[in-house]
Formats: C-alpha cells, structure tokens, sequence
C-alpha cells in the first residue's frame, strides 16, 4: 500500500482544544508534506500527455442528484447519542439538507461585479456528486457525536466542506485546460466558453476565495492542514508528467500519484474537521486515513473504468487514460505476466497501435482483478479505522459509502 | 541557504536544464542570475556573494542626489540583509521547478508570453520585478518589530523570519499572477497547427509553474500562523483576478479603450492589479510585528500609494524610454498617458475601432505619436508625482528616520524623476 501522508502522524503533543472554540495552539510543528524523496522524472513527451488531472470520480450511485430527498432522511439535529442503525445510513440521503443549500453558500461566496463571478459559478450548479463535501459532512457529525455526543455541525466544519467542494473545482478548471477537455458533467467546460486565460483566472479566483474563507475560520492548524492539499495537487500534476524508469518503482510512483490527486484532498478535509471537533491526534489519524484510503479505492475503480466502460457509460471513451500516456493500477498489474507493455508504459502509448494492443493485454492479464482487490483492501482499511469510533448513522454511511464506490464492480 | 542547496542551486543554473535559459538569452552566465544586471549598478555593489550578504552590515544610506531606480534598489538590498532577488530561488529549485524548466526548453523559438515572463525573472532590469518583496522588507525593518519574543534568533538585517517569508510570499504571488496571466486563447482559426501546439503546450507549462507558485505561497502563508494575514492575502489573490475581468478586452484579455473610461477607472483598476497585494503585504508585515491597527492601516495606504506611483512609472515608459520601447512597440491602451490624451482627443477612438478584435493590430505608431504630441505624457508625470508624494507622505508621518526609511525614500524618489 501506498503509505503515503503515514508518516505525516510524527506527532505532536496531545491539547485540550476546546469544544467549538477558535482559538488554536500555536507554533504547533508544522505537517510535514509526505513524501520528499528525491526522484528523478523520465521527461517522456509531455506533449498532449500532460493531462487526466483529478477528473471528477466517477460516483456510483445515480441517487446523488441534489433533487430534493424525503425529509425523514434528515437526521435529528437535536442530541442523539446511540442512534441505532437504521435505513438513514445511506450517506447520500443522510446529508441531502446540508448539501442542499451548500451550492447557493458557495455561489454566494464568488461574488464579482465582472463576467467573473458567472465563470467561477458555473461548475457549482448542483450537477456535481458533491462526494467531498459529503465525506466531510459525514466525518463531521459522526467524530461529534463520538466525542461530544451531539451531531451538529459547527460553522466551521461546514465552511470546510464547502472549501473541499471549492478546491476540487478550482483544480477541475485548470484540469480541463491542461487536458484540452471541452466537456465536464454534460455541459461545454469553463475553456470551452469562455476561452484558456479566463480558466485560469477563474480557477485562481476560486481558489483565493476558498483561502479566504478558510482563514476566517481562524484556526492556524485547519489552515496548514488544508494547504497541504494544494501543494499535493500540484505536486500529483507533475508526478503525471513522467513515469519512473524502474519498474519497480513505478507503482509507488503511481499510488503516490493517486494520493496527491485525489486522495490527498478527502483525507486532509477529514483531518480538518476532526481538528475542528476538538479530536485528539488519535482520532485525527482515523479521520485523516478514513480519506486516505477511500480516496485511494475510488481513484483505482475510476482508473479500471477506463478499461471497462463503454463511452455511453461513464461519458468517456475507453482507453482514455492510455490515450493520454498514463499507465494507471491495470495496466501496471499487467505488466508483471507482459512485460511487453513496458517499453509502451516509457513511451506514453504514443506509437500507433499501443493504445488498443494495452488494452488487450490488460484484458488478457489479470490486471483488473488485481485493482479491484488492491481497491476493497483500501475499503477494509477505511472501515476498520472508522469502526473505531462511535457507531452512530452518519459513522455508518460512511461505511455504507465503502459499498457504493465498489459498486461497479459488482 | 546551506552549503548543499547551493551546490544544487549551482547544479541547477549549469545544468541541462536551464539551458532554456541561456538559449533564449544572449549569455546568462550563474554570475549575472546572481546579480542585478542591468549596466546600471556599480559592480562593487554586484558582486557580493548571496550567502555572505547575509551577514549583517553596517551600510549608512545617504539620501541619493540624483535618483536612480537600480542604486536605490541595490543599496535597499544591502540593508535588510539579503537581496530578495535570491528568494525565488528556493522554488527554482525544487523538482517541479526543474521539470518545468526541461519542458521549458521545447518552447524556445516560440512565440508564447511565457517565455517572455521567464526572461523578466532572469533579468532584473529596469522593471525590477523582485522590488515588491524588497519593499516590504524595507517597511518591516523601519517599522521595528513590538514582539521582541518572536523576534529573538538570528535576525539579519532586523527582519523577523516570518516577514521574510511574507515578503517571498508576495513575490511567489505576484510571479505566478504573471505566469497565469500569460496564458494565451487557443483558437484554430488563429494559429496554424505547429503553433498551436506550441502555444497549448506552453499554456500546459504556464498553469502547472503558476499553481506550484500559488500552492508553495498558501502553504508558506499557512505557516505563519496568522489567519489574519492569510486572509489579506487571499484577498488580494482575488483582486488581481478581478482586475483581469475588469473594462472591456479583446479576444485575448487585452483591455479595449472606450469612451467613456476615466481616471477613476484607471485606479480602480490598478487598485486591484497592483495596488492590493503591495497594500495588504505591507499591512500584513506590521500586523506580524505587533503594530495597532492605525499603523497596520497606513501600511496599507503606503503600500497602495507606492503601487500606484509605481504603475504610473511604468505607464509612462513606453513614452519617456524609446530605447527600450521604440515607436510601433504595444502600448496598454488603458495606460494612464492614453486614457489622459483621450479626454482631450477622442480620434484614439477610431484607431482602436480600425483594430477590429485583437488589439494587437492596433497603430501603435499612430497612438504613440497623438499621445507624445498631446497633454497626456505631462498629465501622467503629475499623477506618478501625487501617489509618489502620497506615499512620502504617509512614510515621513508614521515612521522614524532610519536607514531603511532612506532607502524607501530614495526607491519613491527613483520613480518621481519625471
């Protein structure tokens, strides 16, 4: 496994934060950023190869739409201590009120006077699964009834799922530029419309917004942890940019990829809002490796996708990662009973035929299997960590949320 | 810096990969990366080692007789320490820094602005792009520090670690604002195939070196344990792209000159563009030195105040250096000597209307000689003038003489010479 961000758990020590309250240690050591190893990167053409960038994950479950869900769903806002499991652990139902307004909040957020503020809102149309807010969400309410016996929701940790749901945009913006996509979530992306250098500008407005309203939750530690994040994405970006010559190394290449992609983010926005419910380090460490891990389960279903689906399926077309020169879980799996597919892996699948010859090996191998099971060993991960706190509703949706994301492969 | 970050810094310049560099430029060698060149700086003062400026001196600042932007600048250096020049530096030397810097190379020979922003890093001229940290660190160390316990460890040139770390942080913010904002329109119609590639390519570059810049900066921010200060920088994060969708532009971003613009619009304008970050790095520098908000406030007037100065300076180039800016060159057209040569002489109008879409067609030539004949170049020196006086002004009320006063005084003075 990956054991990327492990280490991040070099500690501190234990503080009595108090309940909702805002202030916060100082000159507590600062996160170290996992992995700074030295590596050298194969500049195989990054020419049209560069991309792929945190597309949207692609989310099972048709149910997530923010059209209005039956009210029952909502779970009390009153005290309840050992709610019992019941048919409300489904963690799209359980946190359609938070998320129904979540949008509005954030478009509220970007106000402009200029063109700007219709660029910067576009994505936030609701059309989203909304996947991180909605992990936060959960996380928020269950490690509060696990420490305080109370599921509200402070302010704060809802300004960090919105900040969650920002910074994935913001990336998403950019993302589109760099892999020249002129389509997102069934509608013309930002670039499409509005042109390349209006993107930019609008993810980077995105992104300063979101910074903004992080800081004025005031907390120094929510705002390192968060950071972090944006250092991860960028860091993830250019890690796509080449591939590792040895081959051995080239799967932690890829599953460190995949945590600064993807995973990175969902697992730092439940650290923050674990240190935002008063937790100790401990229980910071299950927030932040429930993220790590379900982040990581869902980059590699979304990676064997690409080798499953039809177009119609998941609206884009087979073999899209390999026609953009990434070698994801599969592929890499296959290379070990052909090793055929390494000169391939080195040279982007830019030589005619590649493309179609990977993906008949990966059929042939069993490269697919190996990345489902690699992705339910990261599912257990996730629910035994997450078994360690209080079972309450939201703590069991979100191992119900375990089940959904291996959903296509059943 | 230790020793082994410089080895690599050395490693870095030298090696393959900054041969983008030495390509696009005559002979850069890593000596001039080190200094301010520009011909202008007595070279006593441009040859002293970055590692050993650190070690604090004693420089008596004399007001300068006959201002000049690259001694003013080069003097200020010397008194908070070490120059700023060498801060961006430290990204220039991570991984993502040389990776960019190999695809870099795949550029050269094309037209893309980044290129062009590259080179701006690598020569310090005239337009100094590294002043704003070095103005920043001017106004901590004259400001002093009210909390001695945050300011005990080895503080050279009387600037705490954290305000040196603002001050890299608002250059960060600024260059990555410049990469991004060098991202061009791709359009079939308007470049043929080798050049759009090119020109994708080059964009894939600008966004990926302008967000490494803009997430190194949010976690530098972080780090300072100050969610007032992120907040004031975030903010000015956001004004920079407000200031991009502010007027009217043309297909690829470039402001269009109307009617009805005014001096009010050019302010606003270069509030948000330049104005904001100096103002809120300035207020935010003496807000981590324990200043009382009065103070934290007139940071953010100075720093607006020289900003501006500072914009009109650069406004009037085009028309004051024609060695750098011959006749025919392009000239923003929502620069202050235009927008005041067109409250008088609205035939700029129809020369801008002749360009159709794309400013770039513009008579540069036509709009260079009706400005240089009219009020506007004149009008112009006046306005550099008052923000310059403005932010004497705040400068002389609230701060005590010192050496770092004087070098402020003589950077605002470089900019009044007109």
């Amino acid at each position: 496994m990956g054991g990327t961000g492990r280490e991040e758990g070099e500690m501190r020590k234990a503080n009595n934060r108090k309940w909702n309250s805002e202030e916060s240690v100082r000159q507590r050591e600062r996160v170290r950023s996992c992995g700074h190893c030295s590596r050298r990167w194969v500049s195989t053409g990054v020419r049209g190869a560069a991309g792929g960038a945190l597309r949207q994950v692609q989310e099972p479950d048709p149910q997530a739409s923010p059209t209005p869900s039956p009210p029952e769903s909502q779970p009390s806002s009153t005290t309840t201590t050992t709610a019992t499991a019941s048919s409300t652990t489904h963690p799209f139902t359980l946190t359609e009120p938070d998320l129904h307004n979540m949008f509005e909040d954030i478009k509220k957020e970007l106000r402009s006077q200029f063109e700007l503020h219709d660029i910067a809102e576009y994505y936030f149309d609701g059309q989203g699964k909304a996947v991180r807010p909605m992990v936060t969400l959960l996380m928020s309410r269950a490690l509060n009834i696990h420490l305080h016996s109370d599921n509200r929701l402070t302010k704060a940790q809802r300004e960090v799922a919105k900040v969650a749901e920002m910074i994935h945009t913001a990336s998403l913006v950019h993302d589109d530029v760099l892999d020249a996509s002129d389509k997102r979530r069934g509608k013309p992306s930002v670039n499409c419309l509005y042109g390349q250098r209006k993107a930019v500008m609008a993810g980077d407005y995105i992104l300063s917004v979101a910074s903004t309203m992080l800081a004025r939750i005031r907390n120094e530690e929510v705002l390192v942890v968060l950071s972090q994040v944006l250092a991860d994405l960028v860091q993830g970006e250019f890690m796509q940019l080449g591939s590792k010559e040895n081959e051995n190394e080239r799967f932690a290449h890829y599953l460190k990829k995949t945590f600064k992609k993807t995973a990175s983010l969902l697992a730092y926005s439940c650290k923050a809002v674990a240190i935002l419910s008063g937790a100790d380090e401990d229980i910071q460490e299950v927030a932040f490796q429930y993220g790590r891990n379900i982040g990581i389960a869902f980059q590699l279903i979304d990676d064997r996708l690409d080798f499953v689906a039809t177009s119609s399926e998941i609206g884009k077309p087979t073999g899209a990662d390999l026609k953009m020169g990434m070698a994801t879980a599969p592929v890499l799996f296959a290379c070990e009973k052909f090793p055929e597919l390494n000169p391939m892996i080195m040279r982007r699948f830019q030589e005619p035929g590649d493309v179609q010859r990977a993906l008949e090996l990966v059929h042939q191998s069993d490269g697919l299997e190996q990345t489902v099971f690699l992705a339910r060993q990261h599912c257990q991960e996730a629910i035994k960590v997450i078994n360690s706190i209080k079972s309450s509703p939201e703590q069991k949706a979100l191992i119900t949320l375990t089940d959904k994301i291996m959903t296509p492969v059943k | 810096m230790s020793v082994g970050v410089l080895s690599r810094c050395v490693l870095v310049v030298r090696g393959g990969s900054s041969r983008w560099w030495a390509s696009t430029t005559t002979n850069v060698t890593q000596q001039q990366l080190f200094q301010q060149t520009d011909g202008h700086t007595p070279l006593h003062l441009q040859t002293t080692p970055p590692i050993l400026s650190s070690v604090r001196r004693v420089y008596s600042t004399v007001p300068q007789k006959k201002p000049d932007w690259n001694r003013a600048v080069s003097d200020a250096e010397k008194i908070v320490g070490y120059p700023t020049s060498y801060l961006t530096l430290r990204s220039l030397l991570s991984d993502e820094m040389s990776n960019i810097a190999v695809h870099m190379r795949k550029l050269v020979g094309s037209s893309h602005p980044l290129l062009k922003t590259a080179k701006r890093l690598i020569y310090n001229g005239r337009t100094n792009m590294q002043t704003r940290g070095l103005i920043v660190l001017l106004i901590s160390k004259a400001a002093g520090h009210l909390n001695p316990e945050e300011f005990e460890q080895d503080q050279p040139g009387g600037v705490s670690l954290s305000q040196r770390s603002l001050a890299e942080i608002t250059e960060m913010i600024h260059t990555a604002h410049l990469i991004h904002k060098g991202v061009v329109n791709l359009s079939p119609t308007v470049f043929d195939g080798t050049t759009f590639q090119d020109m994708e390519f080059g964009n894939k570059i600008a966004i990926l070196s302008g967000d490494y810049l803009l997430a190194n900066a949010c976690t530098g921010l972080a780090a300072l344990r100050s969610t007032k200060v992120v907040e004031l920088i975030s903010t000015a994060i956001s004004d920079f792209m407000e200031a991009e969708f502010i007027g009217e532009r043309d297909n690829q971003g470039n402001p269009i000159l109307n009617a009805d613009i005014t001096m009010n619009d050019w302010e606003e304008k270069n509030f948000l563009a330049a104005g904001s970050l100096m103002a809120k790095s300035c207020q935010a520098t003496l807000l981590l030195a324990g200043h009382s908000e009065e103070m934290q406030s007139k940071g953010f007037e100075f720093g607006k105040q020289i900003a501006l100065a500072w914009q009109a300076y650069s406004d009037l180039q085009p028309f004051t250096d024609l060695y750098r800016h011959p006749p025919g060159t392009s000239i923003d057209l929502t620069s202050a000597p235009v927008i005041l040569h067109l409250q008088r002489d609205k035939s700029l109008l129809d020369i801008v209307a002749k360009a159709g879409d794309s400013m770039e067609n513009c008579d540069f030539k036509k709009i260079h000689q009706l400005v240089m004949s009219g009020h506007g170049v004149e009008a112009a020196k006046d306005l550099c003038q008052s923000h310059a006086q403005a932010a004497l002004n705040v400068l002389h009320e609230v701060i005590d003489p010192s050496d770092a006063r004087t070098a402020l005084e003589n950077i605002i003075n470089a900019l009044r010479i007109y």
